[in-house]
């Protein structure tokens, strides 16, 4: 154990995942508490046009998965209020038809594939010194906002048609919170995968909500449930020879339902 | 001093749907205003108009002074009890959290809550007697502590006008006629303006100074005694419905032959 500390691969594997699983488990308890899952999945599979975008035009994958994620978040945000479609609906709009851009997309790369599991699965092995300034960036920025914006997003989330009423500027701060969650979707892909970056917004604040009696307490445990899913997701990867994101998205849920199972008995 | 509200022949339209038709309406400072009438007569729709969320199609709208195009500048001098049903329950808040929200339209940039807002959440909670709960997690308390809690919300902002919107539903008899209680004694004490949207014309009779009948137009408005009469309960709620009188209330009752025996209002 104390050998494997030492290796800087997976002492980087370890702070950009704590980073990520906080950062993400924070934007989830939101995204948790307003039902808003099936857009965090939307985005996090509309990157993948990104991706496909990046590869094919030779720029940083990343980068036009995150200028891509954030146009359809806002998209997804503009169809609910513009043209009254459910956030199911908008999802199942813009859900295929940017996993569908993808594909076309990478199609017309002759002989192309060799990377895009690590993209769709994640490989936090892989991690580099600029990811996780990327990601500790992403964390304060988090942080600032929530600061700056917590109680706008809390009132609107226990009732937003009251927010709006009273005057908090409920378009702006969708907006804003449907681009942070874009930025947290495609800093987690590193870490866990496009198709299991869901997994890693609510599964801990879905555990957070069984132990919290106040608001910042859920805030608090979801930050924590975040940080050991993805520790001791990297360890199990790293012992048993699995995939990363699959060992953090096994271990969340295992947490959650070990987590459950304690709370009935109390 | 500027009238709360004053609406000049307001016409608003879904589709092809006349939702309100030619209101004009004045609501005078210290005035208690019940808004009743059938199931669809458009009584939210009125109150969407006053709270700026809803662009009337013609006629003009004044609320403390401000035409429409501007109601979100003093949208911070607005209480707004919205109907029970529209809260997120799942949100682990305490009683003390949500009354202060009523607070953040009037808090600065950087939202530090001085000493006038913490005594202005004290205050609302005090008046409608929840600060023995303001620890209780909101999710736990029955039908009429919350609604008591949403009305401490929209005090705490300390409103020029108050609006409400079918506070009572889903209340019984007793929790409803407690509420309506707290508010008379509310609008004596402090000569707060108040408009209420209800259902429950007759409770609300000795309490009110003065009552619109809305059934997408304006029916008939006036003090209670002028208002609620045979004559114009079934111009508002058909044929079928028979006003008489006990003691000094008003009691309205459906008759035998109403098609289908139907108990409700629509």
């Amino acid at each position: 154990m104390v050998e494997l500390l030492r290796m800087a691969f997976f002492q980087k594997a370890l702070v950009a995942g704590l980073l990520i699983g906080i950062a993400a488990s924070l934007v989830g308890a939101f995204v948790v508490l307003r039902r808003l899952s099936s857009i965090g999945s939307g985005i996090s599979h509309s990157a993948f046009g990104g991706v496909a975008i990046g590869l094919v035009l030779g720029i940083n994958p990343y980068g036009s998965a995150l200028i891509f994620a954030i146009t359809v978040g806002l998209m997804i945000g503009l169809s609910v209020r513009r043209l009254s479609l459910s956030e199911d609906s908008a999802v199942g709009l813009f859900f295929p038809a940017t996993m569908a851009l993808g594909i076309a997309v990478l199609s017309k790369i002759e002989g192309y594939t060799p990377n895009l599991l690590s993209y769709l699965f994640g490989n936090i092995l892989l991690v580099e010194s600029r990811d996780i300034l990327f990601a500790g960036g992403t964390l304060l920025l988090i942080l600032l906002l929530l600061g700056l914006f917590y109680r706008e997003w809390t009132a609107l989330t226990f009732d937003a048609e009251t927010a709006e009423a009273t005057g908090i500027p409920v378009a702006r701060m969708d907006a804003l919170f449907l681009s942070l969650l874009a930025f947290v979707v495609v800093v987690s892909i590193k870490v866990v995968g496009i198709v299991l970056v869901s997994a890693l917004l609510v599964t801990p604040p879905l555990t957070a909500l069984k132990l919290s009696k106040s608001f910042s307490s859920l805030l608090l445990f979801s930050a924590l449930a975040g940080a050991l899913s993805t520790l001791a997701g990297i360890f199990l990867s790293y012992y048993i020879n699995i995939p990363s994101g699959a060992a953090i998205v096994l271990f969340s849920t295992l947490l959650f339902f070990a987590v459950s199972l304690i709370k009935r008995r109390e | 001093m500027n009238m709360p509200l004053r609406l000049d022949g307001v016409c608003v339209q879904y589709g092809p749907e006349t939702v309100l038709d030619r209101v004009t309406l004045e609501v005078k400072r210290g005035e208690f205003l019940a808004v009743v009438g059938p199931n669809g007569a458009g009584k939210t729709t009125l109150l969407r108009v006053i709270l700026g969320l809803k662009r009337p199609d013609r006629g003009e709208v004044e609320v403390l002074g401000q035409p429409f195009h501007r109601i979100s500048k003093i949208r911070p001098l607005l209480g707004y009890v919205p109907q029970v049903i529209q809260e997120n329950l799942q949100i682990p808040l305490q009683v003390e959290d949500i009354v202060r929200m009523g607070r953040y339209p009037r808090l600065g940039f950087l939202r530090y809550e001085k000493e006038p807002d913490r005594k202005a959440v004290e205050t609302a909670m005090e008046r409608l007697q929840i600060l023995p709960l303001r620890r209780n997690l909101y999710r736990t308390l029955s039908g009429g502590q919350k609604q008591r809690v949403l009305v401490a919300r929209a005090l705490a902002v300390e409103p020029e006008l108050l609006i409400l919107d079918e506070p009572t539903t889903g209340l019984d008899p007793a929790v409803s006629e407690g509420l309506y209680s707290i508010l008379t004694h509310l609008h004596k004490e402090t000569g707060i303006t108040i408009i209420m949207v209800s259902h429950d014309v007759m409770a609300l009779s000795e309490r009110v100074t003065t009552v619109a009948c809305l059934n997408r137009s304006l029916v008939v408005h006036g003090r209670p005694a002028e208002v609620l009469s045979n004559e114009n309960m079934t111009k508002l709620y058909g044929p079928h419905y028979i006003l008489f009188g006990h003691g000094n209330v008003p009691h309205m009752v459906v008759s035998r032959d109403y098609p289908n025996h139907r108990c409700d209002h629509g």
